[in-house]
C-alpha cells in the first residue's frame, strides 16, 4: 500500500508543519512580549489614536478621528482614494459621538 | 478500516493515472486557498496589531464640530471637562496633516508637551526645543535624512522651516510612527498657525473604564458642540475596518473561489464516459454502491484537503515571512509613505476552520453528488449506456 | 437440487414509455452445479439480458431467481454486489478492463471490497495471471496487451474470487481461431475442475463443444429450445 503510505506520510509532515506554525504564532501572540508593551508605551507617551498604515487622507490616516462627511472633502471635485476610500464607510466611529442632545443627563 | 485503506489505495491510483489532471487541480485549488488565506491572515493580524497596540489610547478623545466639519477645540473646554467627576487630567493635542509636495506625501505633525520620559521604540530623544524633531522611519526614508540631520518642511506661512532631527522611531514601531514627525508644542503651534487657546483636541484620562460612556454623555451635554471618541469606539473602528478593508478583497478572491467551484462542478456534472464505465464495471465485479461513493469520497477529500493544507501554508508563509507582497500593493491604495512593518503570527482559528469547511465540503459534493445515481444504478444498465 | 433455477422470469425496459422493450419473457429454467451451459441464439433474442439477470447486474421486471434456492431477485443492492463479489465471475464481451490500468490491478479488482489484505490480494492475483501464463505482464497496462490476452485477463479476473459459477458473454467474439480453442481449453479445464460455466455465444465452436452439458435457445426473448445433451 504504497501510495497510501507515501500520502498519508507527506500528509502528516505538512499538517504538522501548519500546526505548528499556527501554535508558534499562537504562543508568540499570548506571550508578554517587550517589544508589545514598548508599542503601547509609544502610544500612551504620544496619545496616537490610529495606526500610520494609509496616509493618503484625512479619514483614511486617521479614520477613527475622521468627520462625518470626510470623503470627498479634500476638493470638491476630488475623486474618490479607491480602494482605501472606497471600503471604509463614511462613519466609522461607532455609539458615543451620536448621543441625542436630550438623552444625556448632566 | 482495512477496507477503507485499500479503497484509498484504489483512489489514489486511480488519481495518479491521471496525474497532469489531478496535479494541476490541486496547484490551481491552493492558489485560490492561499489568495483567500492571505486576506484572512493578514487582515486578522493587522487587527489584532491594532487592538493590542492602541488599547493604550486615551480614553476619550474629545474634537470639536461645526457645521459638520472638524473645527479646532478651545482649550477652556479642557476646564469644563476635568470639574466633571471621573476624570483625572485633561491634555490638548495639537497636530495635523502636512503635505510635502517635494515627495507628494502626506505626513502627520505632532506636538508634544512635557517629555514623557525615555522610549524604547525611539532612537535618540524625543525634542525639546522647537529647532529640534523626532521622525518615523517612512520619514527619514523618504526625505533622506537621519539622525542629527536636517529636515526641512515649509510651514502655513509658506516659510522654508529647519528642524534637527534628535530621535527616529525604530522600525518595529512603523505601523504607529511611519509617517510622523514629532514636535514641540510651540513648534507645532507656530508652524500650523494655531493660537494658544486653541488645540486638535483634547485627550481626556478616566481610569475607570465603566465610567467613559458616562463621561461621555456628560461631556456632550455640557458642550454640545463637541464630539467625543471613546477608546472602546477606536478598537471597535479597527475591528470593523479590516472587516470592510478585508471585504473588498475578500470579494475578489471569493470571485476566484466561486469561479473555480464553477469549474469544478462543470467538470463534475458532466461525469464522463470513463467514469461512467469505470463505475459500471467495479459495480459489476462486486464493489457496492457504498464502496464506489467511498472512493469518490477519498478522492475528493484528497484533493481538496491537500490544497487546504499547501494553500493555508503558502498563505502563512506569504504573509508573515514575505509581509504579503501580493496584498499590500491594494492595502497601500494611495499612499505614498507605506510602512514596512512585521506583523505578529497572530490567526483566528475559527476563520481557519471556516475556510477549511468551505473549500472542502463543497469540493467533497461536486465529486460525490454526480457519481451518486451512476453508483446507485444497476451495472448492466451502466455498461449498456 | 438445482444450481441456478428461474421461474417465470420477465425483464422490460422503459416501461410504460413510448420505446417499451420486452427483452425476455416467461423465461424458466435450471441449472445444475457443475454443468456447462451454452446460450445461443440471434442478435437481440435476450442473451445478453439473461446473463446479466442470472449474474445480478440487473434486477428483473417480474419473476424469480433462486440460487441454491434462495430467491435473489429481489434482495437489497448491497447483498447483490457480495453475490457479484463471491458466487459469480463476469467475462464481458468487450472484456470491461481498465485499460489505463496494469493487468495485477485489474485482476485484483474484485477484491477491493473484501477483507483479504493488500499481500493477499496481490498474491491471489499472481497465482492466477501464473496459470494463465501471464505473470510476466502484471505490469503491462491493459492497452498495451492483445486480444488474446486481454481476453485471458478478463477470465484471471473473473476466477480471482473462486468463485462457483463463470458466466461469459460471446468469449470467442474478438478472437482468432487459434485463440478461440486456446480459450475453448481454458472453460474446459474449469469445467473438469467443477466450475459451473454459463456462456453466451454464436459461435458454434464453443455452442457444440464437446463439453457443452446443456443448450438453451433463445428467440425474441423466449426459451425456444432447452436441450440437456
Amino acid at each position: 500500500m504504497v501510495r497510501s503510505f507515501c500520502y498519508f506520510s507527506v500528509m502528516i509532515l505538512l499538517s504538522a508543519l501548519l500546526i505548528g506554525l499556527l501554535g508558534y504564532g499562537d504562543q508568540v501572540v499570548s506571550a508578554p512580549s517587550g517589544s508589545r508593551q514598548q508599542r503601547e508605551a509609544l502610544v500612551r507617551a504620544l496619545g496616537l489614536t490610529d495606526l500610520a498604515l494609509c496616509s493618503e487622507a484625512r479619514y483614511t490616516r486617521n479614520p477613527t478621528q475622521a468627520d462625518l462627511f470626510s470623503a470627498f472633502q479634500d476638493y470638491p471635485g476630488a475623486f474618490e482614494h479607491f480602494p482605501t476610500g472606497a471600503i471604509i464607510l463614511p462613519d466609522p466611529v461607532g455609539f458615543t459621538s451620536r448621543v441625542l442632545f436630550r438623552q444625556a443627563r448632566p | 478500516m482495512r477496507r477503507q485503506l485499500k479503497i484509498l489505495e484504489y483512489t489514489l491510483s486511480s488519481l495518479w493515472r491521471r496525474k497532469f489532471k489531478n496535479l494541476s487541480l490541486i496547484a490551481v485549488y491552493s492558489l485560490t486557498i492561499a489568495a483567500l488565506g492571505s486576506v484572512l491572515l493578514l487582515t486578522h493580524a493587522l487587527k489584532q496589531e491594532a487592538l493590542t497596540s492602541l488599547s493604550a489610547a486615551p480614553e476619550l478623545v474629545v474634537q470639536r464640530v461645526a457645521g459638520g466639519r472638524h473645527e479646532l477645540i478651545p482649550v477652556s473646554y479642557a476646564a469644563t471637562i476635568a470639574a466633571l467627576p471621573g476624570v483625572t487630567a485633561v491634555t490638548p493635542r495639537v497636530w495635523g496633516y502636512f503635505y510635502d509636495s517635494l515627495i507628494k506625501a502626506n505626513l502627520t505633525l505632532l506636538g508634544i508637551g512635557e517629555e514623557p520620559g525615555r522610549l524604547e521604540l525611539l532612537d535618540g530623544r524625543l525634542p525639546t526645543t522647537e529647532q529640534e524633531c523626532a521622525i518615523g522611519d517612512g520619514v527619514r526614508q523618504a526625505f533622506g535624512p537621519g539622525l542629527n540631520d536636517v529636515l526641512v518642511l515649509e510651514d502655513s506661512g509658506s516659510r522654508r522651516v529647519e528642524y534637527r532631527i534628535v530621535g527616529v522611531f525604530a522600525s518595529a514601531s512603523n505601523l504607529l510612527t511611519n509617517d510622523l514627525v514629532v514636535l514641540t508644542e510651540p513648534a507645532i503651534r507656530k508652524f500650523f498657525l494655531i493660537a494658544p487657546g486653541m488645540a486638535t483636541d483634547l485627550a481626556v484620562a478616566v481610569p475607570n473604564p465603566r465610567e467613559i460612556k458616562t463621561l461621555a454623555k456628560k461631556i456632550k451635554y455640557h458642550l454640545p458642540d463637541t464630539r467625543p471618541i471613546s477608546r472602546a469606539e477606536i478598537l471597535h473602528t479597527y475591528d470593523s475596518l479590516f472587516n470592510w478593508r478585508s471585504g473588498m478583497l475578500l470579494a475578489v478572491a471569493a470571485a476566484a473561489l466561486l469561479a473555480f467551484c464553477i469549474l469544478a462542478w462543470d467538470k463534475a456534472t458532466g461525469i464522463s464516459v470513463e467514469e461512467k464505465q469505470e463505475i459500471g464495471i467495479l459495480k459489476a465485479l462486486g464493489w457496492e454502491t457504498a464502496d464506489v461513493l467511498t472512493s469518490k469520497f477519498w478522492e475528493g477529500l484528497v484533493i481538496s484537503l491537500t490544497a487546504f493544507v499547501i494553500g493555508l501554508l503558502a498563505a502563512w508563509i506569504h504573509v508573515f515571512l514575505f509581509k504579503a507582497p501580493a496584498l499590500t500593493p491594494l492595502l497601500k491604495g494611495w499612499s505614498v509613505l507605506f510602512p514596512d512593518f512585521q506583523l505578529n503570527p497572530s490567526v483566528d482559528l475559527y476563520q481557519v476552520c471556516v475556510l477549511a469547511f468551505l473549500t472542502i465540503i463543497p469540493y467533497l459534493a461536486c465529486t460525490m453528488v454526480p457519481a451518486w445515481k451512476t453508483a446507485d444504478s444497476d451495472p448492466e444498465q451502466v455498461m449498456r449506456n | 437440487m438445482a444450481l441456478l433455477q428461474i421461474t417465470d422470469l420477465n425483464k422490460i425496459y422503459h416501461r410504460r414509455r413510448p420505446d417499451e422493450m420486452t427483452a425476455l419473457a416467461d423465461i424458466s429454467l435450471a441449472i445444475e452445479p457443475g454443468e456447462a451451459v451454452a446460450l445461443t441464439g440471434p442478435s437481440g433474442s435476450g442473451k445478453t439480458t439473461l446473463l446479466s439477470l442470472l449474474g445480478c447486474m440487473a434486477r428483473p421486471t417480474s419473476g424469480n431467481i433462486f440460487l441454491h434456492e434462495r430467491n435473489i431477485a429481489r434482495l437489497p443492492e448491497r447483498f447483490l454486489a457480495r453475490l457479484r463479489r463471491e458466487s459469480f465471475g463476469f467475462v464481458f464481451q468487450h472484456y470491461q478492463l481498465l485499460r489505463d490500468v496494469n493487468v495485477l490491478e485489474n485482476v485484483m479488482l474484485p477484491l477491493y471490497p473484501t477483507e483479504r489484505s493488500f499481500r493477499e490480494m496481490k498474491a491471489a492475483a499472481g497465482a492466477v495471471l501464473e496459470r494463465f501464463g501471464m505473470l510476466s505482464m502484471a505490469g503491462k497496462k491493459v492497452k498495451q496487451l492483445s486480444g488474446g490476452e486481454q481476453q485471458r485477463v478478463a477470465i484471471a479476473r473473473a476466477l480471482i474470487a473462486q468463485p462457483e459459477v463463470i458466466i461469459a458473454d460471446e468469449p470467442t467474439a474478438h478472437l482468432d481461431g487459434d485463440l478461440a480453442r486456446e480459450l475453448l481449453r481454458i472453460f474446459q479445464d474449469l469445467h473438469s475442475e467443477g466450475t459451473t460455466l454459463i456462456m453466451a455465444t454464436h459461435d458454434p465452436l464453443l455452442a457444440q463443444a464437446a463439453f457443452v452439458q446443456h443448450r438453451i435457445r433463445l428467440r425474441f426473448g423466449r426459451i425456444e429450445e432447452d436441450l440437456l445433451l
